[in-house]
């Protein structure tokens, strides 16, 4: 899963016994970050598995790699170049016998990599190549059986530039996980799609995805079928959530009007909905709140909404000191559960999961060139993992830096907040005289003219 | 921001937003040309009728649609747009829409979306009637100006410093650059260091310095940005109190030094079909429309600059004398054709009509 489980809470606990105790890293990939192109983002959200005793990270770069790094240090395992930029989770599988690493990039391939070592052991195209065919937008994939095969399903969009193929296509294919050989796809439209959710839900695997027209799939994971679809009034961006409660599975999913909506998982129907003040564009996290099912959901109305899982009712909601754009990730700390989301104003925010309360914030990361067009883009979410006792928090910031966090320091230490706008100001004196002295020119020169054409006539 | 702001600005999202982001366009583009119908037709009251247009575009955008009619992102749309022909149509035409719906709307109508739609030029004339109102008279030269000015520039001074402390500032918040320069320009062109006339060339470097950063892909926000958006953007909005403290002083200040759009529109109405010509036969130099025209598209020796002219119709209708005609320069040939034409009938002694149709800076 893209999100580490159906209920998306992006954390993982590692029984692992680590040689070195996990301490706060930073990792800037290739270092050509700066040079990343803005409207893309630079990094994937990270994933976290233990591969060979030992917690690696895995996150997708804009510089096209995919790196393994040690979760507790930061060092780094190994990298793999792809052809194009890397911004879906690679997704970690252990088959029983070796731990796979599914990596989508946007040239168009799905990457099957030994996890261990980063050998690549198959990869598979989309779509056939066409020179007229522009980059693909290749969210997470997820892991699933289509029968008795383990199959990887890739959602996929696509589009020609040519006049004559002109196109746009987007779809659900599903890859034997193992060989790559290709079991079945589906056709949904010309819309980008959603990360895919896989799930067993009422006794049958399914495949669940979102479209950028608002449209929410869920297909039969043995052939594609699509079993049902609702369409809400704006794209779905975030990843659907499937949460097993007192009313049986149900899939709860939000859209960027602000809506998020409970149905039931075998026919779609509406069990509740609720507004938030604003775009959610993250994906929906299921949790427990003093005892209840619930589900979390962060909003660009700066607050992260609780919400019941059985009525939709808001349980409380916290403001943070940004629009949120990020998922949640839960870790339980030792006062009690905690959730960590991104938010605009570039720090990340935990938040006391019982009450709403804010335990902790960090700074993390200034834009490298602007906030309003960050919205254009999908950004990391963080991730949480717990390795050998210890709480990591990561976070692929948009700064260019991969930082992982000890809870620890996260809820201990002050924030650090680099907030400066020297630079913004420094830039003003050099405007005006440039501005300034070039409209002196012109004046003189227009004078001039001026003068030497009063000069003719007399 | 406040929290409990609810729900999204834009009123009427349900119905509207059914067809990938794009019907609402439509809405924009309808409107448009609905305001084009109104101008072609309007006759009586043609004044009134082109500020009701103005508020009603006002509201339009700011609550109805998300098209950004801001002066900078229309540039920007544009250029986004056009690079996603042929992989995203929908999202082409929904950033295509609105800039080729005016550039359309200009070469067919003349550049009427300064004069009758833009939220910021609207903002400026508002500036410039309660100045008439409340400083009735000529202010051009007086002490009166500095000291607006002087206390425009230490206010923006002190909300800039009050903002820049309470958030970090980006590239997107570029606008108080550009409230900055106006500044300095009405400044320097109220105490006579600069002319008005070759200081609007900066249109120009504008416009270059607006296409360079889209082309980058980096954002900086129009001076009416955050009325689009409704995001928490205190960048932009002090950049339009000053552009309309600017106007205060020195009428449609912006339009007329540092307008990136306003530009475009001035060098597409060389092709555009309708123009606002002053025939010299009739007009008796009484100067009541270079006092009324806010832009300063009219003088005495040249009459209506075609690449100034916003197109409100203020000097048709306060003209006594019906010295001011639109016509249609389609079909008549290119400035230079009509200007040799010209030649050559007063060569021959023969009675020109070209006057009739052609700008009295061209011939």
């Amino acid at each position: 899963m893209s999100r580490h489980d159906t209920r998306n809470s992006a954390s993982i606990h590692l029984a692992l016994s680590t040689e070195a105790q996990p301490a706060a890293w930073e990792f800037s990939g290739s270092g050509r970050a700066w040079s990343y192109q803005p409207g893309s983002g630079v990094w994937s959200s990270p994933s976290v598995a233990s591969v060979g005793g030992r917690a690696l990270l895995f996150v997708g770069s804009y510089d096209h790699d995919v790196y393994a790094l040690d979760a507790a240090t930061g060092e780094q395992r190994w990298q793999f170049t792809t052809g194009g930029r890397v911004e879906a989770t690679p997704i970690v599988w252990y088959d029983g016998e070796r731990t796979w690493v599914y990596v989508a990039s946007r040239d168009r391939q799905v990457y099957a990599l030994d996890a261990e070592v980063g050998r690549q052991q198959w990869t598979q195209s989309v779509v056939a190549f066409r020179p007229t065919l522009t980059e693909a937008d290749l969210p997470s994939p997820c892991v699933g059986r289509v029968g008795d095969i383990a199959a990887l399903f890739v959602p996929y969009w696509v589009a020609d530039r040519s006049l004559p193929a002109s196109q746009q296509e987007a779809g659900v294919l599903a890859l034997e996980a193992t060989t790559g050989r290709r079991l079945w796809s589906v056709s949904l439209g010309d819309n980008r799609l959603t990360a895919v959710l896989c799930a067993q839900a009422v006794g049958r695997p399914q495949v669940f995805v979102g479209s950028a027209n608002g449209n929410l799939y869920a297909l039969a994971a043995d052939d594609g079928r699509i079993l049902w679809q609702r369409t809400e009034l704006d794209a779905v961006r975030g990843v659907p959530s499937l949460i097993v409660g007192a009313g049986g599975p149900r899939v709860v999913f939000s859209s960027k009007s602000g809506v998020v909506r409970s149905v039931d998982a075998e026919s779609g129907a509406q069990q509740w909905s609720y507004r938030a003040g604003d775009w959610v564009i993250g994906s929906v996290v299921g949790t427990r709140v003093a005892g209840r099912e619930a589900v979390l959901i962060g909003s660009y109305d700066h607050s992260l909404h609780a919400l019941d899982l059985t009525t939709g009712r808001s349980l409380w909601r916290s403001d943070v000191g940004g629009a949120i754009y990020s998922a949640p990730a839960l870790l339980a700390g030792d006062d009690g559960p905690v959730a960590v989301v991104a938010a605009w104003d570039h720090f990340l925010y935990g938040i006391d999961v019982s009450s709403g309360a804010r335990r902790w914030r960090r700074f993390a990361g200034r834009p490298q060139w602007d906030v309003v067009g960050l919205e254009h883009s999908d950004w990391a979410s963080p991730v949480t993992a717990r390795i050998g006792g210890t709480w990591m928090v990561y976070h692929g910031s948009y700064d260019g830096v991969l930082r992982g966090w000890p809870l620890a320091l996260l809820a201990g230490g002050a924030s650090d907040d680099r907030r400066t706008n020297t630079r913004f100001w420094l830039s003003f004196p050099l405007v005006l005289v440039g501005v300034g002295g070039l409209a002196l020119a012109l004046t003189r020169r227009h004078r001039r003219a001026h003068d030497a054409s009063t000069a003719d006539d007399e | 921001m406040n929290p409990q702001r609810l729900p999204l600005s834009k009123l009427l999202d349900a119905p509207f937003i059914s067809l990938d982001e794009t019907s609402i366009e439509m809405g924009s583009i309808l409107f448009l040309f609905l305001c084009i119908v109104v101008i072609t037709t309007s006759r009586r009251r043609r004044q009134l009728v082109r500020h009701l247009v103005q508020v009603a575009s006002l509201v339009f955008f700011f609550f109805f649609v998300y098209s950004c009619l801001g002066v900078f992102g229309m540039i920007r749309n544009g250029l986004y747009g056009v690079s996603l022909i042929g992989s995203v149509y929908t999202e082409a035409f929904y950033w295509l829409a609105l800039p080729t719906v005016v550039i359309a709307s200009t070469l067919v109508a003349g550049p009427v979306f300064c004069g009758w739609v833009c939220p910021t030029g609207t903002i400026q004339e508002l500036s410039v009637w309660v100045r008439q109102r409340v400083l009735p008279g000529k202010l051009r030269g007086t002490r009166v100006q500095l000291v607006l000015l002087g206390v425009a520039l230490t206010s923006s001074v002190v909300i800039a410093i009050t903002v820049s402390l309470s958030r970090e500032l980006f590239v997107e918040d570029s606008s108080l650059h550009w409230a900055a320069i106006l500044v300095l320009l009405c400044y320097l062109v109220v105490l006579g260091v600069l002319d008005d006339l070759p200081t609007r060339r900066l249109r120009l470097f504008s416009v270059v310095a607006i296409v360079v950063t889209a082309v980058s892909h980096v954002t900086i926000t129009s001076p009416v940005h955050f009325a689009f958006t409704a995001r928490d953007d205190p960048s932009s909005a002090l950049t339009t109190v000053i552009i309309a403290a600017a106007s205060f002083v020195v009428a449609r200040s912006w339009c007329r030094y540092l307008c990136p759009w306003g530009f475009l529109m001035g060098w597409l109405s060389r092709w555009s079909r309708m123009r606002i010509v002053r025939r010299d036969d009739r007009c008796t130099q009484c100067n009541l429309c270079i006092e009324r025209c806010d832009v300063g598209a009219i003088d005495v020796q040249h009459g209506v600059r075609a690449e100034q002219c916003q197109f409100c119709y203020a000097c048709v209708d306060v003209c006594t004398e019906s010295a001011f005609e639109v016509v249609d320069v389609w079909g008549i040939g290119t400035p230079r054709e009509v200007a040799e034409r010209c030649a050559a009938h007063r060569h021959s002694g023969s009675v020109c009509t070209c006057a009739r149709a052609t700008p009295a800076a061209e011939r």
